[in-house]
């Protein structure tokens, strides 16, 4: 029985209808993955950016931070007087001479023992140990007159100044914090100082009070020593137990200084094996092997080279755990990367310019030399940069091969090789060494909070150097493929 | 002009002079040589894999061969002569670890037990201490003078007085036949599978990330995004293995550790502050582009014919991505994989500081371990003499992690120069 065309009608709709919602739900799919791709993508790179988050959280700020050490690289020692240096008037019975401004101390009490509340805006004289946060931990207080000093007492140092305001201990609610403005300290020279007093007027200084217990006037110091402070930051200190005053400065020039060896060792001698592959190679078994070979020597892992490193340069030639052992293992670890990208650059050179060259009489390394190498520059350049920025970042050879984790010392000032360096201006090679990324590593495995701080801002540093080495090489990168048409 | 034609330039005359072939013998010498200088660059590459084996094996060899150790008797206060005796032990018997090996008596009859570690067999132990040390390499006078009980109460030394030779050795069954990796206690134990399980579990977690997020990667980068923006955000997702491992490391210990332990803590389970979850979970980010790059690159390759065809046919981008381009990419997509996972292998910052420094044999990815890269690491680290035992164990580790990751990128290799004939 056929069909009336309402009732055929009504099916096709229905079969459109059908069509129509199979339609939109493979579209949908369709759209859906598209969305899950793309958010892939950028769940991954936000992987990076809570990677520089946590970074810059944990260290960021420990980067910025200044911090005292005397010339021998220490923190002012616990009593020390921080503060500015200054020449002081004759004041009453005392001549004139030096004095101590320190800044703004922090008075810890016991709640219940010694109140600072009711002294507070009256002048005051403080005994009791500094700390080395700069700190009071208070002994005995109390309101002086405003005549100049002069009473005497024992045990110092007594510290003179103003009481500003009284708040609880964040953390221990049985401590009671007071801001204390202090005055400034006349300090009393010893009679053998390693700094002239008059040298180090206008200077930041560490007053050594000496032993306790011994007579004193209020708010005068018998210094046993005074030391001139130098004012350092993450990036300029030297490396240090103590977190507070460590610096990655040694790391710094130590990285630097394994970088050029690694980029003079391994640059001519990659580019060269990457233009004999691809100009010079007869097609053979061998070319083959050598071709294997370097994949896999690309994909070998780095912590094989430190073994080669230390088997190899360390013990059996002897180069002991120096800058040079450290670019040779580097130096190698980064040769297939540099022969891969230097193949690659001049095998995107087109054979007509081979042909032409060498159509007008030019000889194969007359070629290569005025043709291929200029013309594959960049793509060698590009290469170059993303090895070093490899180089730089590689930690476990350089764990290997002896990198140190507490050398205060530059290669170019190695108290072992000391004598040799102004002989020889190439001694560095063979002085003991630090990088950056071991100083991280090592700072890592520290339990303390304050030493993560440190490895985040060594990581920071490090971030920064091999994104930029990136950024240089895709900034390069892009700029040959635009330029470049054959 | 002149610089550009170098060639043109070296001959001004109008026409070649052929019969001067003085100067292009030179040039020919010239050519020569630096054709050798740069086959020797390139052969530069062979003789460093030889290198790199010949290193290894150096001391790999050793360290399966037999070992000589001394027993050594400890600082004795009492009066000698000592008298040494095997407890429930004769001469060529074979000692098992921890064994009580040695009484020693002195003259007024105080004993001393001697408890040694060593597999392997007993020589030359009944005897007096003066005719152990006549048949010792190492006797010195000095050594002989420290028998005297009254001067080594003097000076405490811990004199080390060699009291027998006991020979052992690692052998293959030791090696592969045991879960226990603890070459630097007192009980030394050399079982490799300890090590390979770290290995294994972090490489295995970070493949669980890498290989799905790498691969949907690699298809929208290829078949849904377009050209100018694929430009841009290929490289930055390249960023993610240019970063530093040890930055990594620092990421997934004071990072991903206390997340993972909030969200175990929502669950009630206790994860350890060190745990191959994170290590592996942050290595597989750092794999992300390896995979997805090169996988995009074959996936790219497949002709452009396969993909009309199928939207011919009325395929959607999925489909023709999941059911034509993925299966004509495959092994160019298995390559990425492998190559993926040869390099999770060879990791070793991330895992050395993430995942602890305990050898466990565990395949539990909460608890924490210890990978053949971060044993190599973590052993290096102290100061272990360069001819002992504990030192060659880091290049027996090498030398397996070498053959690991040589076995992947090999395969890997392999299948990546068969799929670029195909098209």
């Amino acid at each position: 029985m056929a069909d009336t065309p309402q009732q055929l009608r009504k099916s096709t709709d229905a079969k459109i209808a059908s069509l129509r919602t199979l339609i939109a739900k493979r579209k949908r799919f369709d759209v859906m993955f598209n969305v899950l791709g793309f958010g892939l993508i950028v769940l991954s790179l936000s992987v990076l950016g809570a990677l520089g988050a946590k970074l810059i959280y944990d260290g960021g700020g420990r980067l910025l931070e200044t911090f005292e050490i005397t010339p021998w690289g220490l923190a002012p020692g616990n009593r020390d007087v921080v503060g500015d240096f200054e020449k002081a008037p004759a004041q009453g019975k005392l001549p004139a001479g030096y004095q101590v401004t320190p800044k703004m101390m922090t008075l810890k009490t016991v709640y219940g023992t010694i109140d600072p509340t009711p002294l507070i805006g009256q002048r005051v004289a403080v005994k009791g140990d500094i700390t080395k946060d700069g700190a009071i931990s208070v002994d005995a207080m109390r309101a002086i007159p405003d005549s100049a000093p002069g009473e005497e007492i024992s045990g110092e140092p007594t510290v003179i100044g103003k009481i500003k305001r009284v708040r609880p201990d964040p953390k221990d609610r049985n401590l009671v914090h007071a801001d204390f403005y202090p005055e400034p300290i006349r300090v009393i020279m010893p009679e053998k100082n390693d700094y002239a007093a008059d040298d180090l007027v206008g200077e930041r200084v560490a007053v050594d009070p000496g032993r306790r217990g011994r007579k004193a006037e209020i708010g005068v110091i018998e210094a046993k020593s005074v030391t001139p402070l130098k004012v350092e930051n993450f990036l300029s200190g030297m490396l240090s137990t103590n977190p507070q005053e460590s610096g990655m400065f040694p790391a710094l020039v130590g990285t630097l200084l394994v970088c050029i060896v690694t980029a003079l060792l391994t640059i001519p001698m990659g580019v060269a094996a990457g233009i004999y592959l691809e100009e010079y190679a007869p097609k053979n078994w061998f070319t083959n092997l050598i071709e294997i070979n370097i994949a896999n020597l690309a994909g070998v892992p780095s912590i094989i080279w430190g073994l080669l490193g230390l088997g190899l340069f360390v013990i059996s030639m002897g180069l002991g755990e120096s800058v040079m052992t450290a670019g040779l293992t580097l130096g190698l670890l980064v040769l297939p990367i540099i022969i891969i990208a230097t193949r690659e650059a001049i095998r995107a050179i087109p054979n007509t310019i081979r042909e032409a060259s060498i159509g007008l009489g030019a000889t194969k390394w007359q070629t290569v030399r005025y043709h291929v190498l200029p013309y594959s520059t960049g793509g060698i350049l590009t290469g170059a940069i993303i090895a070093m920025s490899r180089a730089v970042g590689e930690t476990a050879p350089l764990v290997l091969v002896g990198a140190a984790i507490s050398i205060n010392f530059t290669p170019f000032n190695d108290p072992n090789i000391a004598t040799q360096t102004t002989l020889n201006p190439l001694s560095w090679l063979n002085s003991q060494f630090t990088v950056m990324p071991m100083m991280t590593y090592h700072w890592v495995g520290q339990p303390e909070h304050e030493f993560h701080r440190l490895a985040a801002a060594g990581s920071i540093v490090l971030v920064a150097f091999t994104l930029a080495m990136n950024a240089v090489a895709i900034y390069l990168r892009y700029r040959l493929r635009r330029n470049i048409k054959w | 002009m002149t610089t550009m034609n170098p060639g043109v330039a070296e001959n001004p005359a109008p026409f070649l002079d052929l019969t001067r072939s003085g100067s292009s013998k030179a040039s020919r010498v010239k050519e020569t040589i630096i054709e050798g200088i740069l086959l020797l660059a390139g052969v530069s590459s062979v003789i460093i894999t030889i290198g790199i084996v010949i290193v290894l094996l150096r001391e790999t060899i050793p360290f399966f061969a037999k070992q000589v150790e001394e027993i050594a008797l400890p600082a004795m206060h009492a009066d000698g002569p000592y008298t040494v005796s095997a407890i429930h032990k004769k001469p060529g018997d074979t000692l098992n670890k921890r064994d009580v090996l040695l009484e020693i008596t002195a003259a007024n009859g105080e004993v001393t037990k001697v408890v040694t570690h060593f597999d392997g067999v007993v020589r030359n132990i009944n005897a007096t201490v003066g005719e152990v040390i006549d048949a010792a390499k190492f006797s010195t006078s000095d050594q002989i003078r420290l028998l005297s009980a009254a001067e080594q109460r003097e000076t405490e030394v811990q004199a080390r007085i060699p009291l027998a030779d006991v020979t052992w050795s690692v052998g293959f069954v030791d090696f592969f036949g045991d879960t226990q990796w603890t070459p630097a206690f007192a009980d030394k134990r050399f079982g490799i599978w300890a090590l390979i399980a770290g290995t294994v579990v972090t490489t295995l977690v970070a493949i669980f990330v890498a290989v799905p997020v790498g691969t949907i990667s690699a298809i929208w980068l290829s078949e849904y995004c377009n050209a100018s923006f694929r430009e841009i955000i290929k490289p930055i997702l390249e960023l993610l293995s240019a970063v530093p491992t040890v930055v990594y490391g620092y990421f997934a210990l004071l990072a991903i550790t206390p997340v993972l332990q909030t969200i175990g803590g929502w669950f009630g389970i206790d994860v350890p502050g060190f745990n191959m979850l994170s290590a592996g979970l942050v290595m597989g980010v750092m794999i992300i582009p390896y995979v997805a790059s090169l996988s995009e690159d074959a996936m790219r390759s497949v002709p452009m014919q396969l993909r009309e065809g199928s939207y011919a046919m009325g395929a959607t981008r999925v489909q023709t991505a999941t059911k034509v381009i993925l299966p004509a990419a495959f092994s160019g997509v298995t390559a990425a994989y492998i190559l993926g996972i040869a390099r999770a292998i060879g990791e070793t910052m991330i895992v050395a500081i993430a995942a602890g420094q305990m050898p466990n044999f565990t395949a539990n990815p909460k608890e924490g371990g210890q990978t053949l890269t971060a044993f190599i690491v973590g052993m290096s680290k102290g100061d272990t003499p360069h001819d002992s035992l504990e030192y060659r164990t880091i290049f027996v580790c090498g030398l397996v992690l070498l053959i690991m990751t040589l076995f992947f990128n090999v395969t890997g290799y392999m299948i990546r120069k068969r799929y670029r004939e195909a098209y």
